[in-house]
């Protein structure tokens, strides 16, 4: 599992470590989103700045978070994308479905607003 | 458990001594009873002997476990014998495979075996006799409905030190009920089908492995008849394309579609994922496209429908890039429209490059998006680059990728070749950088060059 929960009041920080390359990762990174919408968590923020690699397998996991978050009433927010996976998501255009942070901190505070 | 070889020996030695004896006789009862001994140990020698000629004789785990069944049912006496195999994957109900033989003489019905008794054998591993189930204190809650379990013989089927499955036999017939000598021979049967057993069950799974490697070498086949065989020649264009994909079957895919005397569709796509999933989709994809096509006059329409189409067909996690132009060799103009796709580029007279920015976002992610279109226009001797990111993310031994400046500088250096060379070289590029490396993606190609 590399996919860690921090609380940060009542929002879910969910720190996502090594590649998201369609590897077991990628599926625990969903699996455990969808663990948090069940528990009723709606607030969930994917911190990537230490993923290294994304390929389409891990753009589709992120997708489908995003997707489960929705149809649960949650709002699913990502942060720290690195130069690479940012470029990925300017390339397919997927910017501008995501809500993209630079800092935990950042995406944390933008659900107080 | 005795070990089977022990017990053979311990077996035979009887009978030695029972052929010594009989030079010397003490007594008729004696020589009666030991030549009575004498026979039954030739009758069970026999039905080991048939069964392990019979068993050794085929490689079918079905017919090797009725074998066994059906001796066990004759040589025992009993109603009923089953061969169970325990299947290490499935923890709920370890017993997965149960086959049953019943002598149809005596019983109307199968019986269900309760998992009493498995979970005996599993935690005991040794073999178990009851004569009178009904009193024993081992089996106090078995099932009483349906056909009566009076007595059982169970034996387990080692695998290396691991159980792996047992044989049970069910009701004598007659009073006597099974004896010590029953149990022994069982045991020696199981010692020697396990093995057997355990073969065909390798071999049933390497040639469930052969079937699935021919379906999916069928796949490849389908897959590579669905991309063009050729690529189309246009009077004053220079056309061609290749895709490689990383396993037998890919999600990459690049087609051309006469429109009419002028203009040629073409386009790239990366559906996401590998294998026989993203093949599916993409042939769902390329038949959408190519109906679309001929319906729409633009491509931004025709990314719209497909995009909606293939939207209503998928899951959320599946999407696919795609990037799709229409050009008219009457106007040199390309129009185009781009869903997420690795961004095309124009190698100019001058040697440097013109991407193709207008873009929108990859297919089937959202239910309704316009795509923007864009026109570009090829001068004499301009080479249009489309390609698929297993072109700029190959790997090399050091990690790196590829990446768009050497694709970008690589072409201009091949931009006065023809263009099935210019695929060529860059195919061999990729290859030379990524070495020993593993290709990881799909390799997806197109240039069109105006002469």
């Amino acid at each position: 599992m590399n996919a860690k929960v921090k609380m940060v009041d009542d929002v879910a920080v969910l720190t996502v470590k090594g590649n998201l390359m369609g590897g077991s990762e990628t599926d625990s990174c969903h699996m455990k989103v969808k663990e948090l919408l069940e528990e009723k968590t709606k607030k969930i923020v994917a911190d990537l700045s230490h993923v290294k690699w994304v390929n389409s397998k891990g753009l589709g996991m992120l997708m489908a978070c995003l997707t489960s978050s929705k149809n649960s009433g949650g709002v699913f927010k990502i942060c720290g994308a690195s130069e690479k996976v940012n470029s990925l998501l300017m390339i397919t255009k997927l910017i501008t479905i995501f809500e993209c942070f630079d800092t935990v901190d950042e995406a944390v505070a933008s659900f107080r607003e | 458990m005795r070990e089977p070889l022990c017990d053979y020996m311990w077996y035979r030695t009887p009978i030695t001594g029972v052929y010594m004896s009989a030079d010397t006789p003490d007594s008729k009862d004696s020589i009666k009873q030991e030549n009575l001994r004498l026979k039954r140990a030739v009758e069970e020698l026999s039905i080991l002997n048939e069964i392990s000629t019979t068993i050794s004789s085929t490689m079918e785990l079905g017919t090797i476990e009725t074998l066994i069944i059906k001796k066990c049912i004759k040589h025992f006496h009993v109603e009923q014998a089953a061969v169970m195999i325990l299947r290490e994957e499935a923890s709920d109900n370890p017993f997965q495979t149960m086959i049953r033989e019943a002598d149809q003489s005596r019983v109307a019905a199968p019986y269900r075996l309760d998992t009493q008794l498995t979970g005996w054998m599993l935690k005991h591993r040794q073999p178990l006799l009851v004569n009178d189930l009904q009193t024993d204190e081992r089996f106090q809650a078995m099932p009483r409905d349906g056909v009566q379990v009076k007595s059982l013989l169970c034996v387990p089927l080692f695998k290396k030190g691991k159980m792996m499955g047992l044989i049970s036999c069910f009701n004598k017939k007659g009073d006597e009920g099974f004896s010590e000598e029953d149990q022994r021979l069982l045991s020696i049967i199981a010692a020697q089908s396990a093995q057997v057993i355990e073969n065909a069950r390798l071999l049933e799974q390497e040639q469930m492995l052969t079937r699935i490697q021919e379906e999916h070498r069928l796949a490849a086949e389908i897959q590579t008849r669905l991309l063009p065989k050729a690529a189309p020649s246009i009077n004053g264009y220079d056309i061609a394309g290749v895709s490689y994909p990383a396993k037998a079957v890919g999600g990459d895919y690049f087609d051309f579609i006469s429109i009419d005397e002028h203009r040629l569709a073409f386009c790239v796509a990366d559906v996401c994922g590998k294998g026989i999933p993203a093949a599916l989709l993409m042939s769902n994809l390329q038949a959408t496209i190519r109906t679309e096509a001929l319906l729409v006059q633009c491509p931004c329409e025709c990314l719209n429908h497909s995009n909606r189409l293939l939207y209503r067909n998928t899951e959320a996690n599946k999407f696919a890039t795609l990037f799709y132009g229409i050009l008219d060799v009457n106007e040199h103009s390309i129009v185009y429209a781009n869903a997420g796709h690795n961004r095309p580029f124009i190698v100019r007279g001058n040697g440097e490059h013109t991407e193709l920015c207008t873009a929108g976002i990859v297919l089937s992610m959202l239910e309704q998006f316009d795509y923007p279109e864009d026109t570009c226009t090829l001068a004499p001797g301009e080479v249009l680059v489309v390609y698929s990111d297993g072109v700029t993310e190959a790997i090399n031994e050091l990690q790196e990728e590829y990446g768009e400046e050497r694709l970008w500088n690589l072409a201009k250096r091949l931009r006065v070749k023809k263009a099935d060379d210019i695929v060529d070289e860059v195919i061999k590029e990729i290859g030379l950088f990524a070495g020993t490396q593993e290709q990881f993606d799909d390799i997806t190609l197109m240039v069109i060059k105006r002469m």
